[in-house]
């Protein structure tokens, strides 16, 4: 029995996982996969139980199953796809939001000259340390040993710890939600408003008031249930819970949000929530830039990709003109012509 | 006359259902041992008051509270530095004999000046120490232990190892009663952990305290202030010390090295049996008082039951182990 075998996996090592459970499958051993991925559950199994809110909805042969169908049980209504892609904002067409200079951090990436536009959502794509994943740190302040220049809206920053990213205006959600993300074992409520205290409080106070009413929209807004603002974040499911982490990021109105692996362990619907409410939020300026390492996340939500090889740029992308296996040839080549390709 | 009938039933519902909320948060894994040893001292104060000879006298109660107060007064700071997720300091005693011999030393000026030299003192002592743990992020025990060594050294260096006998009168705090049965001392720490809990539960600071010690790294990446906020908790508990160390000096008007020696233990018992997680993030300040109380109350009943120093100390040693295990597998539950 197998929970999300996949979720934290490289494709490369995925495909050795489902080589392994076909091995198993063929030898007489029966597998139940618990995944949300659906094409992992087409490439993998024979039949599909699909369960949503506590409730079974339906088992059938997974062969004849459209994908349309499987997603429509999942989440008890049709995924628009490919929605979440709007133009940005005209007015804010021709400014700058964040441009790097020579950034680099030692071992990691070596000069990142990058600029992104206002309202402007951007994927930073490249394998797990290859440099790509460092980058979104460095402009979280993660990496006080960077190097190079970081002008926002114009403005030089210094990019030194968490709380000069912070002051300056640039939330960030880590990548592992449990450890870093949020606090399990506190309140929603709480986890929501924890990045504005000091909006929140007057001369070290806390106004109860303010508290309550801006965890109450931001649950709204990102379509928490209210009604359970008082329960620890640990009692949501991980997709609920990435919605908190977000929210609670979200909260600071930044005019950069940074994601580290946005929607890993995500369920399929809390996902196009996510993503519709990352669209919104960029049409009052705020840039999203975003490590990831789903391809099919990439393509679905960013403007423009990075493509990001053993600690170098390898080309700038814009959505529309480029396709994932471009993209997954870039993180996995860099700029260099496998040979007979 | 129909409608209004409804809108009345139904707020008398949502009432009940309040009340109802309430009794079953106090039952949540994450309170269910504060509230039962908040229940249980209630329940042995009333058992023990009908059928234990003597235990209900006031004399006795009075015993109860000053047994109760030092070690609660010491044990809410304390507890404000387990909240933050960094165990202990065990300087306690030693900042309590400090603080005791700056005290009793100062008594000349009156009591009042004394005493906020003595607290001035132990928060001195207690910022030092969150230097170390805080911002310089040292282990909590080792630094603590380490400090306990530097300031006994430097009170054994001023006193010469003498007990000082103080020039002034402190009657007042350390003999003094409201009513017969309430010592000023007991009345004392129900205020100062009344607004313990306050500054905790309402204040910025408070939630950072909190959710420092639920998870330091998400703290971090929420731009809290981590370490002025353990530097702050430990000052907290220093303060603290140094008032335990009053009270205790107070009651003779004397004061030596020796006066903090159970102090140690006595406050991390009451943290611990009192219901807060030793990992960080969970409980009250109001627990650890709990505790303190519930251990006063026991080891008086040994007392009053004639069983010797010993027996006091192998108790207060099992509702230890015994709370923490309660506590290792709540924490268990709650994943």
């Amino acid at each position: 029995m197998l929970d999300e075998p996949t979720a934290t996996l490289s494709d490369a090592e995925i495909s050795r996982v489902f080589g392994v459970l076909r091995r198993l499958r063929d030898s007489g051993t029966s597998l139940v996969i618990i995944s949300h991925r659906l094409d992992e559950i087409f490439a993998l199994t024979d039949r599909v139980t699909v369960f949503r809110s506590g409730q079974h909805i339906w088992t059938r042969a997974t062969q004849g199953l459209t994908s349309a169908e499987l997603v429509h049980a999942m989440i008890g209504r049709d995924l628009v796809r490919g929605g979440h892609v709007a133009s940005i904002p005209s007015r804010l067409a021709g400014s700058l939001r964040v441009r790097t200079r020579s950034l680099a951090v030692p071992d990691r990436f070596t000069a990142f000259d990058l600029a992104f536009a206002p309202g402007q959502i951007v994927a930073i794509a490249g394998q797990l340390g290859s440099g790509a994943d460092a980058f979104v740190e460095a402009l979280a302040g993660l990496h006080p040993a960077c190097t190079g220049h970081v002008e926002l809206d114009g403005e030089p920053i210094v990019l030194n710890s968490i709380e000069s990213a912070h002051a300056v205006g640039i939330a960030y959600v880590p990548e592992d939600r449990a450890g870093k993300g949020v606090f399990l074992d506190a309140p929603i409520g709480v986890n929501l408003t924890s990045h504005i205290l000091s909006q929140i409080s007057k001369r070290g106070w806390l106004s109860s008031t303010v508290d309550r009413s801006r965890a109450l929209s931001l649950a709204t807004e990102f379509q928490i249930d209210p009604a359970r603002l008082p329960h620890d974040v640990s009692t949501l499911s991980g997709g609920n819970q990435q919605k908190v982490a977000i929210a609670k990021a979200a909260a600071m109105q930044p005019r950069v949000l940074l994601l580290n692996e946005p929607t890993r362990g995500v369920d399929i619907g809390a996902r196009a929530e996510i993503y519709g409410r990352l669209q919104n939020m960029t049409q009052t300026g705020m840039t999203v830039i975003f490590y990831s390492t789903d391809l099919e996340e990439i393509m679905e939500v960013a403007q423009r990709v990075v493509t990001v090889y053993r600690g170098t740029v390898v080309r700038l992308l814009e959505r529309g003109e480029t396709s994932s296996n471009e993209i997954l040839h870039d993180i996995l080549h860099g700029s260099s012509v496998p040979e007979a390709a | 006359m129909r409608i209004a009938l409804s809108s009345s039933t139904e707020r008398s519902g949502s009432n009940r259902s309040k009340t109802h909320m309430w009794l079953r948060n106090q039952f949540v894994p994450a309170r269910v041992q504060a509230t039962s040893i908040q229940i249980l001292c209630v329940v042995v104060l009333i058992v023990a008051g009908i059928s234990v000879p003597h235990f209900a006298s006031m004399t006795n109660l009075a015993a109860i509270i000053y047994s109760t107060a030092a070690i609660g007064t010491a044990a809410i700071g304390l507890a404000a530095v387990t909240l933050c997720g960094e165990l202990f300091l065990l300087s306690t005693g030693a900042t309590a004999a400090f603080a005791a011999i700056v005290f009793v030393s100062s008594l000349g000026a009156g009591p009042i000046p004394a005493s906020m030299a003595a607290v001035a003192v132990g928060l001195i002592s207690g910022c030092l120490q969150g230097v170390a743990i805080g911002p310089l992020r040292c282990n909590p025990i080792i630094a603590s232990i380490a400090a306990a060594s530097v300031i006994t050294g430097i009170a054994s260096l001023l006193t010469g190892g003498r007990t000082i006998i103080g020039g002034g009168d402190a009657s007042w705090l350390g003999l003094g009663v409201l009513f017969p049965g309430l010592p000023h001392q007991g009345v004392l720490l129900v205020v100062a952990t009344l607004a313990l809990e306050l500054v905790v539960q309402r204040s910025r600071f408070g939630r950072e305290l909190r959710l420092v010690g639920i998870n330091r790294v998400a703290a971090r990446v929420a731009g809290l202030r981590t370490r002025t906020t353990v530097l702050m908790g430990c000052t907290l508990a220093g303060g603290a010390a140094a008032a335990a160390g009053v009270l205790i000096a107070s009651q003779s008007g004397t004061a030596n090295l020796l006066i903090g020696s159970d102090l140690n233990f006595g406050a991390i018992a009451a943290v611990l049996v009192g219901g807060i997680g030793i990992a960080g993030g969970r409980g009250r300040i109001s627990d650890a008082a709990f505790g303190a109380l519930f251990l006063a109350i026991i080891g008086n009943l040994l007392l009053v039951k004639n069983l010797p120093y010993e027996a006091q100390l192998a108790v207060k040693g099992a509702a230890v182990l015994l709370s923490v295990t309660i506590g290792a597998f709540l924490g268990g539950k709650r994943r």
